[in-house]
């Protein structure tokens, strides 16, 4: 792809004429933390720009298809693959000036958002009419709708309510040249042409900027309740968890905290738990406070035929909140318990859980690694965080070779690279293990149709 | 001159920072990014620019200096969201630490740009370093005043029975450097607020400011000198109570215990004991509603020093029903750290947006207990919509 290594004078006056004041910014020391995310990758980018309106938009994305070039949306930062280090230079776009709330119809049952709104902005203004927005990823209060769309983040609630894909009913978007289209629509069901729409979500900035979504929205459950055990063994956890499904109630969510897990949480606060236990599951079951209530009878009796050494039980919202808090905690954890991690998300069938943490856990040893399992197994989705200090040589090595043969794991227990954080830069060098040439061509052209020129992030996701 | 010293940021912890992981999390909190969307703002921005100025990847540019060191409301928000505790105030430290130049760099840029800080407008000219020019002094004198102005709440908050649980103890008034030079009426409330209590008021000891935004803005040694003038003036008074009105000062104050200023072992738990929010001292006073009452008045939580929440817990009980505080709702005022010197539009855009947050209707009032925070909300209200400073209510 022909793409420019700098912003030429003309380019940089058009910029500054389309998107006056503060909404451009060209200098290094603002524009330096638009070459990142929670990747830690960077790459500088060549000029920043925060457009308000549609108008704006669409001129800028047939400027930069008409001069070549890369183009950049940016929501805020949290991924953690490198979807928003421009790697080839160019034009980072900032969704923080298009944040707004459009619409929320309580009869028709959606939202129309701008892009730039953080999701938890959303959900607290529905949680206040009763109204529901299901993705949740823990990046909820501090990601936007618009980088949830495009990686199709998924969440804790993923296990009942499925992932952003499913609550994405439709999208306004510019393509590169300056085409507005308006994929799917308000519907709740929608059969009328190729399924745009869900093409568009998880396409990682790679086909169109979005500026506008049409987000499902559901009923508030009445009622929610949490059920937290403890196991002696991560296999006796998983075995739970396979209980647990044939109880005949789907939970809303089911976690795993493997040892290592629930040891870098015990570093840093005080846990409930017994120290010598192996793995923790968390259940949360929601629904009116009756139907909660006998849910969480049926999972506690399907948890305990694996032989929990610990159990408490939630349903008072701060109680509830107090056991998810150590879930949560998980995060920052994490970068406590070692200098560096190489983090994964793979996923493989449900069915293929046990065998999947076991083969990990071996690796583990054999490499010499202390890996950090946690996870949505409802999903199948165990993130890996592989822990090590970078600046030995020898245990970077082994902390790589470990995080390869974890991959192929996975791919051969018929999983997938990623769950829920996307290819980015960070899984595109294994991208073939996975998908075959023909499929990844197929991709190619199918991004050339909406970005003939190649300026839509290029050089990530496939 | 003493030695210098890190700042501390309010009560927020010391000690070598761990490293920013691009998270994300501080963006939602952050007010600058809440109130301009300008992501360069946020407290990842300047901890990724930090730390490549520190790793010599970056230039330490005068626009970067900017960035890095006045433009931050000092609020501590940061702090809070952070999983790794990061605060962005004390970010400065670290550039410190590695360009001995930049605290004078810094200097010059403040006294060049901003006029001069407002605590340091009167008493502190003369322990400063360097030469200030006199043009500066009078901007900032102006600035000064010019706080001070704007339309106080009617009192309607009538006492009715004293709690005298703290007759006979004697007390100074640690008025701090807002209230001192720009609304010196609040002082004399407090005065009368004393008395009702029965606490004996001692005499002015000459207290300067706290020296909180100094030590965020990287000039620790300026700072600690005030602190240090501070605690002379408060062993010169007898080591009374000190009674403090605005929550950013008591902040401030009650930082100097986890530093070295000299304050003796013995002297510590008394400089704790003693530094006294006036909301906590009036206990179980009671009150009645005046005419001038409005219908709903609504409490404005100070980013520093709300810790305690001692204002809320005291206006609860004062106001009753009439109060309210949701939690969830809790902007910044935009007043903090030299901002409001440095870019006054930027500081005015977070008070804009926080009065956006509260959406008061006309006849509603916003009551708060932090002499900044009064002075930027006040000039950011609409005429139907009074702010004060609880003080001010008192009839
Ligand atoms: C602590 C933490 C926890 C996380 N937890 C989860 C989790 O539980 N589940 C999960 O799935 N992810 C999680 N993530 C990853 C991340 O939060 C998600 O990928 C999120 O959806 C990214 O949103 P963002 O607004 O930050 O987008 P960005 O990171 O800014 O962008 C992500 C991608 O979206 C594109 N994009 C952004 N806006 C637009 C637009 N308007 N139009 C077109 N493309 C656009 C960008 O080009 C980029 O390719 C977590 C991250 C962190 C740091
Ligand atoms: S202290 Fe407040 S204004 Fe300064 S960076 Fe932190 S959140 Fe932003
Ligand atoms: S919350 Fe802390 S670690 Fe995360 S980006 Fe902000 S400063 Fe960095």
């Amino acid at each position: 792809m022909p793409v420019r290594n700098l912003l030429s004078p003309a380019a940089r006056r058009f910029l500054e004429g389309l998107f006056p004041g503060d909404a451009a910014v060209f200098t290094p020391e603002e524009t330096f933390v638009f070459g990142t995310d929670a990747s830690r990758r960077f790459a500088a980018p060549w000029a920043v720009v925060r457009p308000e309106t549609l108008d704006q938009v669409r001129e800028l994305l047939a400027f930069a298809q008409a001069e070549r070039i890369p183009v950049l949306p940016r929501g805020r930062g949290t991924n953690t693959v490198g979807d928003c280090v421009p790697v080839a230079g160019g034009i980072v776009v900032s969704s923080a000036r298009m944040n707004r709330i459009l619409e929320i119809d309580g009869d028709d049952f959606v939202a129309v958002v701008e892009p730039g709104l953080a999701t938890g902005d959303l959900q607290a203004v529905l949680a206040g009419q009763g109204l529901f927005y299901a993705p949740d990823p823990a990046s909820v209060k501090f990601s936007s709708v618009g980088g949830n769309a495009a990686t199709c983040a998924g969440g804790m609630r993923a296990v009942k309510y499925g992932v952003t894909r499913d609550h994405v009913l439709g999208i306004e978007a510019v393509l590169p040249g300056g085409t507005v289209i308006h994929a799917g629509g308000r519907t709740h069901k929608n059969v009328v042409g190729l399924d745009l729409t869900r093409l568009l979500v998880g396409s990682e900035g790679t086909l169109g900027l979005f500026t506008k979504l049409i987000l499902k929205l559901l009923p508030k459950p009445a009622a929610t309740a949490t059920l937290a055990l403890a196991y002696p063994s991560v296999d006796a956890a998983l075995t739970a968890a396979g209980d647990v499904f044939k109880a005949g109630v789907l939970p809303v969510a089911v976690e795993l905290l493997g040892k290592e897990a629930m040891d870098a949480v015990a570093a840093i606060a005080g846990v409930p738990w017994p120290r010598d236990a192996g793995a923790a599951l968390f259940l949360r079951v929601d629904g009116s406070s009756e139907a909660v209530a006998a849910d969480l009878r049926l999972l506690a009796a399907a948890a305990d035929r694996a032989g929990p050494v610990w159990r408490e039980e939630a349903a008072a919202p701060e109680a509830e909140e107090a056991l998810w808090e150590l879930r949560r905690l998980l995060n920052p954890a994490s970068f406590k318990a070692a200098p560096d991690k190489i983090s994964d998300d793979v996923t493989v069938p449900r069915g293929a859980l046990r065998e999947a943490a076991a083969g990990i856990a071996a690796i583990g040893d054999e490499a010499r690694v202390r890996i950090l399992l946690f996870g949505h197994v409802g999903d199948g989705n165990l993130h890996v965080n592989i822990m090590h200090d970078a600046a030995d040589p020898d245990e970077r090595g082994r902390a790589e070779n470990a995080r390869e043969r974890i991959l192929e794991l996975c791919l051969r227990l018929r999983g997938t690279l990623s769950g829920e954080h996307g290819v980015g830069l960070a899984k595109l060098p294994f991208l073939d293990r996975q998908l075959s040439t023909g499929e990844r061509e197929l991709m190619r052209r199918v991004k050339a149709v909406f970005d003939p020129a190649g300026i839509m992030n290029p050089q990530k996701a496939y | 001159m003493s030695k210098p010293l890190d700042p501390a940021h309010c009560l927020h912890g010391q000690g070598r920072r761990p490293e920013c992981i691009l998270c994300g999390r501080c963006l939602s909190v952050c007010p600058l990014f809440a109130a301009t969307g300008r992501e360069e703002l946020s407290p990842r921005a300047k901890f990724f620019l930090a730390r490549a100025v520190a790793e010599g990847r970056a230039d330490l540019s005068r626009k970067a200096a900017e960035l890095l060191a006045t433009v931050c409301l000092s609020c501590g928000k940061c702090e809070s969201a952070c999983p790794l505790g990061l605060c962005g105030p004390d970010l400065v430290a670290e550039l410190r630490a590695s360009h001995p130049g930049f605290a004078g760099f810094l200097w010059k840029l403040w006294v060049e740009r901003a006029g001069l800080m407002w605590p340091l407008a009167r008493s502190l000219t003369k322990m400063l370093p360097g030469n200030i020019p006199i043009e500066a002094v009078s901007r900032a004198k102006a600035a000064i005043e010019a706080m001070g102005s704007g339309r106080a709440p009617e009192p309607w908050l009538v006492p009715e029975t004293w709690d005298r649980r703290h007759e006979g103890k004697k007390a100074v008034i640690f008025a701090g450097c807002v209230a001192e030079h720009a609304n010196p009426r609040w002082k004399e409330a407090a005065r009368r607020v004393l008395a009702g209590l029965g606490v004996e008021v001692l005499p002015d000891p000459g207290f300067t400011c706290c020296g909180c935004t100094l030590g965020h803005a990287g000039a620790p040694a300026a700072q600690a000198a005030m602190q240090q003038h501070n605690i002379e003036a408060w062993r010169a008074a007898g080591r009374p109570l000190m009674a403090v009105f605005c929550a950013t000062c008591r902040c401030g104050l009650r930082a100097y215990a986890r530093k070295d200023l000299g304050l003796t072992m013995d002297e510590l738990p008394l400089w704790r004991e003693n530094l006294v929010s006036l909301a906590e001292l009036m206990g179980a006073t009671t009150f009645r509603a005046g005419e001038a009452a409005p219908p709903a008045v609504r409490y404005h939580r100070p980013c520093h020093g709300a810790g305690g929440n001692q204002d809320l817990d005291f206006l609860r009980r004062a106001m009753g029903d009439r109060l309210t505080f949701n939690e969830n709702e809790t902007p910044c005022c935009g007043f903090g750290g030299l901002t409001k010197l440095t870019s006054p539009e930027l500081s005015e855009a977070v008070a804009s947006h926080a009065l956006a947050v509260y959406a008061p209707r006309p006849g509603e009032q916003i009551v708060t207990g932090c002499a900044g925070c009064v002075t930027q909300l006040r000039a950011a209200a609409p005429d139907a919509v009074r702010v004060g400073h609880w003080l001010e209510l008192l009839g």
